[in-house]
C-alpha cells in the first residue's frame, strides 16, 4: 500500500500518518529524501561498507525523533541536517576530520565510478566530456569531506547558501568561504592536470 | 573600467550571477581577454560538477530500515486525558485550603510562622530548580541523540 502525498502539505501529512503508527508512511518518507541522504552520505564517508549502517542509523535517528520535528523547515532539511551531523559525528569517530585532511585523498575511498553523460546532456557532454569529467571527480575527492559537501549541495541539489547553514549549523559567511575555497581548490586542481596532459 | 584584474571572488560571483557585480568589474571582463579565461574556467568547472553522476544506494534503503524501526509509544488520548486530571486535582488541592478558610488569606498568613513560610519557599524554589534541571538534562540527551553536540 503506497502512502499518497497528494496533500496541501505533504511533510505535515506524512509525519502525523507516522505518528499514528503508519510504518508505510515513513518508507514514502525514505523514498522522498534517500536521494539526497545518498548524495550526502558518498561526499562525507569514504568507506563504502559503513554507509549502510550509517543510513540504518540516519533513518532510525529520524523515526525516533520525529515527534520532536516541528516544521519550521522542510522534513528533507532536517533530515539532511540529521545526515550530516550523524556523518560528523562519524568521522571524529573514525579520525577523519582531521586538520589538513582537505589536501589528503585516502587509499580507501571508493570513487564513485563516472558513467557515460546521458543523451539529454549532450550539450554538456560537448563542453565536459568523460576523461574531464575523470579527472573532476578525482579533484573531488581531494576536496575534506565538508568542502567536498558543501559543493554538492550548492551546485547539484542547488541549494541556497541560507538552505546549507541550516543543515550543516555553520554561519552564511562561513559556507560561502568554504564554498569559495573548494571551487578555488577544484579549479586549480583541475588546470594542474591539463597542464599535465598536455606536457 | 578598472585597470587591475578582478579577483578571484568576483570572478566566481561573475560566473555565479552576474547582476550581483559591480558595473566596472562586468565591464573590465567584457575587455581583458585574461580575466575572460578565468571566467571560461569556472564557467567549465560548474558545468562539470553540474554533469557529475549523482550518488545513490546500492541496496533498498526501506526494505533495511522498516524492520529495525523501534516501536513507538502511543501519545495515547489517555494519556492526555491523565495528565488533564491531574493538573485539575492538583489545582483543587492547591486551592482547598483557601476555599474552607473562605478566602481569608490575611489571617492564614498572619497565623502562620515566618519560619514556616521560609521553608515553604526553599522548597518550592528548591522543587522548580530540580524539574528545570531535569528538563535541561532530557533536552541534552535528546541533542546527543541527534548528535547536535
Amino acid at each position: 500500500m503506497s502512502v499518497s502525498t497528494n496533500h496541501r502539505n505533504p511533510d505535515k501529512y506524512l509525519v502525523d500518518r507516522v505518528l499514528n503508527g503508519d510504518k508505510q508512511a515513513f518508507a514514502t518518507i525514505i523514498h522522498n529524501t534517500e536521494a539526497l541522504v545518498a548524495q550526502m552520505v558518498f561526499r562525507m564517508v569514504p568507506r563504502a561498507e559503513d554507509r549502510k549502517d550509517l543510513v540504518q542509523d540516519i533513518y532510525i535517528k529520524v523515526y525516533s525523533n520525529l515527534q520532536g520535528f516541528r516544521h519550521q523547515a522542510r522534513l528533507s532539511t532536517w533530515i539532511c541536517q540529521i545526515t550530516y551531523n550523524t556523518c560528523i559525528s562519524y568521522l571524529r569517530k573514525k579520525q577523519l576530520l582531521l586538520p589538513g585532511y582537505d589536501n589528503e585523498s585516502s587509499d580507501e575511498e571508493d570513487i564513485m565510478p563516472v558513467q557515460g553523460p546521458v543523451a539529454a546532456d549532450e550539450s554538456d557532454a560537448q563542453l565536459f566530456n568523460k576523461e574531464r569529467l575523470m579527472i573532476l571527480q578525482a579533484a573531488m575527492e581531494k576536496l575534506s569531506p565538508i568542502h567536498r559537501t558543501l559543493v554538492t549541495l550548492y551546485h547539484q541539489e542547488e541549494m541556497s547558501y541560507q538552505e546549507i547553514g541550516v543543515i550543516t549549523g555553520l554561519p552564511e559567511g562561513t559556507v560561502k568561504s568554504y564554498l569559495f575555497r573548494a571551487r578555488k581548490a577544484l579549479k586549480e586542481n583541475l588546470l594542474l592536470n591539463y597542464k599535465k596532459e598536455e606536457l | 573600467m578598472i585597470s587591475q584584474h578582478i579577483s578571484e571572488e568576483d570572478i566566481q560571483l561573475y560566473v555565479l550571477d552576474a547582476s550581483k557585480v559591480k558595473e566596472e568589474v562586468a565591464q573590465h571582463l567584457e575587455q581583458c581577454p585574461a580575466c575572460k579565461a578565468r571566467v571560461k574556467e569556472y564557467e567549465m568547472l560548474f558545468t562539470g560538477i553540474g554533469s557529475l553522476p549523482k550518488a545513490s544506494f546500492d541496496f533498498d534503503v526501506a526494505a533495511l530500515v522498516l524492520p529495525q524501526l523501534p516501536e513507538k509509544k502511543k501519545a495515547s488520548s489517555y494519556k492526555i486525558a491523565g495528565i488533564t486530571i491531574a493538573v485539575i486535582a492538583a489545582a483543587g488541592l492547591i486551592s482547598l485550603p483557601f476555599i474552607l478558610l473562605q478566602f481569608r488569606v490575611n489571617e492564614l498568613w498572619e497565623n502562620i510562622s515566618p519560619w514556616l513560610i521560609g521553608l515553604a519557599a526553599v522548597m518550592a524554589v528548591a522543587f522548580i530548580g530540580i524539574s528545570l534541571w531535569e528538563m535541561y538534562e532530557r533536552y541534552r540527551q535528546q541533542i546527543r541523540k541527534l548528535n547536535f553536540e
